[in-house]
């Protein structure tokens, strides 16, 4: 491989992996499905919660 | 209270049996290096190996403790991890008030080798990083991994062995600097054997946290977990990469790195700057993300910008070591990469900050009344200031004002002492108490005096470094009107000299700060009752094994 070949391919796939990623995190992060589990998982170290098997 | 009596009959066979093969380790050492930093390290060892084999000796055939235990959180690790945070933050500390003293009173260095400022001074940032950062983190990561998960620890007998064995290498590695063993390297002095060791203890680290997260009793990983367990993975990476070296022979502490040139330096300062990310940032933020809710009683602003933070971080981060290469012969878009990616880095840096800040809003009464609380607010306060100001003198033509002034030093003290230090004090104030069944630190009037001691100490010290490093930098690139520099070297040394006495003071002022929090830690442990019926997350019980 030249070196010119390993550029195009680092500057091809470099930004397609990173933004690619990004995106993935995004959905991840805001998909509303998710909002409760998340409100839930923030409030869960708040040391008034009752363990889990106990509510 | 004896450690080794939390520990099972079995438990206590196998830290005896360690014990014995840490005494033999050190024994094989000594001999084979027959003299030198390696020789005595050796000894080091082994006498450590043997003061275990007597203190877990003596406890042998006590009582086993309660059966009830599998259903508490393991803390005493804790304990003893924050109590070499605050010995190590005391030797650290101290060093590097010495050190700033030199520079303002040079003629003060004593005419023995080991005094001299060269050696000294990776003592200082060694002793900080290492032992006060390194100690804080494993402590509270151990308490936060088992509150969060609502899991004992996986086992006993590792978190002893990792708290050991990382004091154990910092020991080493500061013994080794004032004797002249260096492998010369930015925070990662210490020389090959010492690395070797290391590597040990941080696989066991790692083992021990997946193995305790895949007991836990809660459905999602809190996100705490996550940058510490970035933390330990990352600086896994980084240090065996940055510390490949051949020893000249088994039986000698020199080395030399298999790296060369500019690759070398390039390796250098990518494990430089991300030991600042990983180390010294992703940790801490699992501690800021973990202690500030708790003490503030609200959770987290956004738990979704914290995942977005968190991946920020990771990402960015991990490219930007070249920043601190810039118009060197590193090629020069590997600098602009560096740079780039500093820049960008602001965003999951401040979303952090600003989420940290944004879960204050409704409790600013408790910001204004809790001293324990206002550590963590000073210390998300300069997070932001300091990565804003990393950002900013990454970018090159900054830089070229900025890069071998005490800019560099006053920015690196802002983000250390501002945020690094103010978060670890915050967190010890809130678990100390916790884990020793009491309602509040011994001496709750102490930790207001440390916090403004903290805060006066930082603000002078970092103002008095950015004025020096500005002025530093304005006079070099001065020119007379024939082209000629301005101003020898040495008038800009003498330059330096009101704030390099600032400077020692705001550190001492920070230092005596770090003393009340260990006097008072002390007298809160001695002050200890004997019950953990201080209301504490409860923990699920273990199915019997």
């Amino acid at each position: 491989m030249t070196y010119d070949t390993l550029v195009v391919l680092a500057k091809v796939f470099g930004p397609i992996w990173m933004m690619g990623f990004f995106i993935i995190v995004i959905i991840r992060a805001y998909n509303p499905k998710r909002r409760a589990a998340y409100d839930q998982v923030a409030q869960s170290v708040l040391s008034e919660q009752p363990p889990e098997g106990q509510k | 209270m004896n450690a080794a009596t939390t520990l099972s009959q079995s438990e206590r066979q196998v830290g005896f049996g360690l014990a014995i093969a840490l005494a033999v380790l050190g024994l094989v050492m000594a001999a084979g290096a027959k003299q030198g930093a390696m020789a005595v390290h050796g000894a080091m060892a082994m006498m450590l190996g043997m003061y275990l084999v007597f203190y877990i000796g003596g406890s042998f055939y006590q009582p086993e403790p309660n059966a009830d235990r599998v259903n508490q959180y393991y803390d005493a690790p804790t304990r003893f991890g924050v109590t070499m945070t605050l010995i190590w933050a005391m030797i650290g500390m101290t060093a590097g008030v010495w050190v700033a003293a030199l520079m303002y009173w040079p003629e003060a260095t004593p005419a023995v080798p080991w005094t001299s400022y060269g050696r000294l001074r990776p003592v200082h940032t060694t002793g900080v990083i290492f032992g006060f950062g390194g100690n804080a983190l494993i402590a509270t990561s151990f308490y936060v991994l088992q509150r969060t998960s609502r899991a004992r620890l996986a086992d006993s007998i590792s978190p002893w062995f990792i708290l050991i064995g990382f004091n154990l290498f910092c020991a080493w590695a500061v013994t080794g600097y004032v004797m002249g063993s260096t492998q010369s390297k930015e925070y990662a002095e210490a020389e090959w054997y010492a690395d070797l060791w290391l590597v040990v203890v941080w696989v066991t680290y790692f083992a021990l946290y997946i193995r305790t997260l895949a007991r836990r009793h809660e459905p999602h990983i809190y996100v705490a977990n996550w940058y510490y367990m970035a933390f330990i993975l990352v600086v896994a990476m980084l240090h065996i990469v940055n510390n490949l070296a051949l020893p000249v022979s088994f039986g000698a502490a020199k080395s030399f790195t298999i790296w060369a040139g500019v690759q070398d330096a390039m390796i250098q300062w990518w494990y430089g700057h991300n030991a600042v990310a990983f180390f010294l940032t992703a940790g801490f933020l699992g501690m800021l993300y973990y202690f500030l809710p708790v003490r503030s009683g609200r959770p987290i602003w956004s738990y979704r910008l914290s995942i977005i933070s968190f991946w920020g971080i990771v990402f960015f981060y991990i490219w930007v070591g070249s920043h601190h290469l810039h118009y060197t012969a590193l090629p020069y878009w590997t600098q602009t990469l560096g740079m780039t990616f500093s820049v960008m880095l602001l965003v999951p840096s401040w979303a952090s900050a600003g989420n940290a800040i944004a879960t204050l809003n409704g409790a600013w009464h408790k910001v204004r009344d809790d001293a324990t609380l206002r550590f963590m607010f000073v210390a998300a306060v300069f997070y932001g200031l300091s990565t804003f100001e990393g950002s900013f003198l990454a970018i090159r033509p900054v830089n070229s004002l900025s890069h071998y002034t005490d800019w560099t030093v006053g920015h690196v003290h802002s983000g250390t002492l501002g945020w690094v230090a103010m978060i670890i004090f915050g967190a010890i104030y809130t678990l100390v108490p916790q884990i020793s069944g009491r309602e509040e630190m011994a001496w709750p009037h102490a930790i207001e005096w440390h916090f403004w001691l903290a805060v006066g100490g930082t603000l002078i010290y970092v103002i008095a470094l950015w004025n020096a490093g500005i002025t530093q930098g304005l006079m070099w690139r001065a020119y007379d009107d024939h082209g000629a520099l301005s101003y020898s070297f040495m008038e800009s040394v003498q330059a330096m000299a009101p704030y390099y006495l600032l400077r020692t003071i705001g550190g001492a002022m920070f230092l005596i700060g770090a003393v009340i929090c260990a006097l008072n830690c002390r007298a809160t442990y001695r002050l200890a009752p004997m019950s953990t019926e201080v209301s504490d997350r409860p923990l699920n019980p273990q199915p019997a094994e």
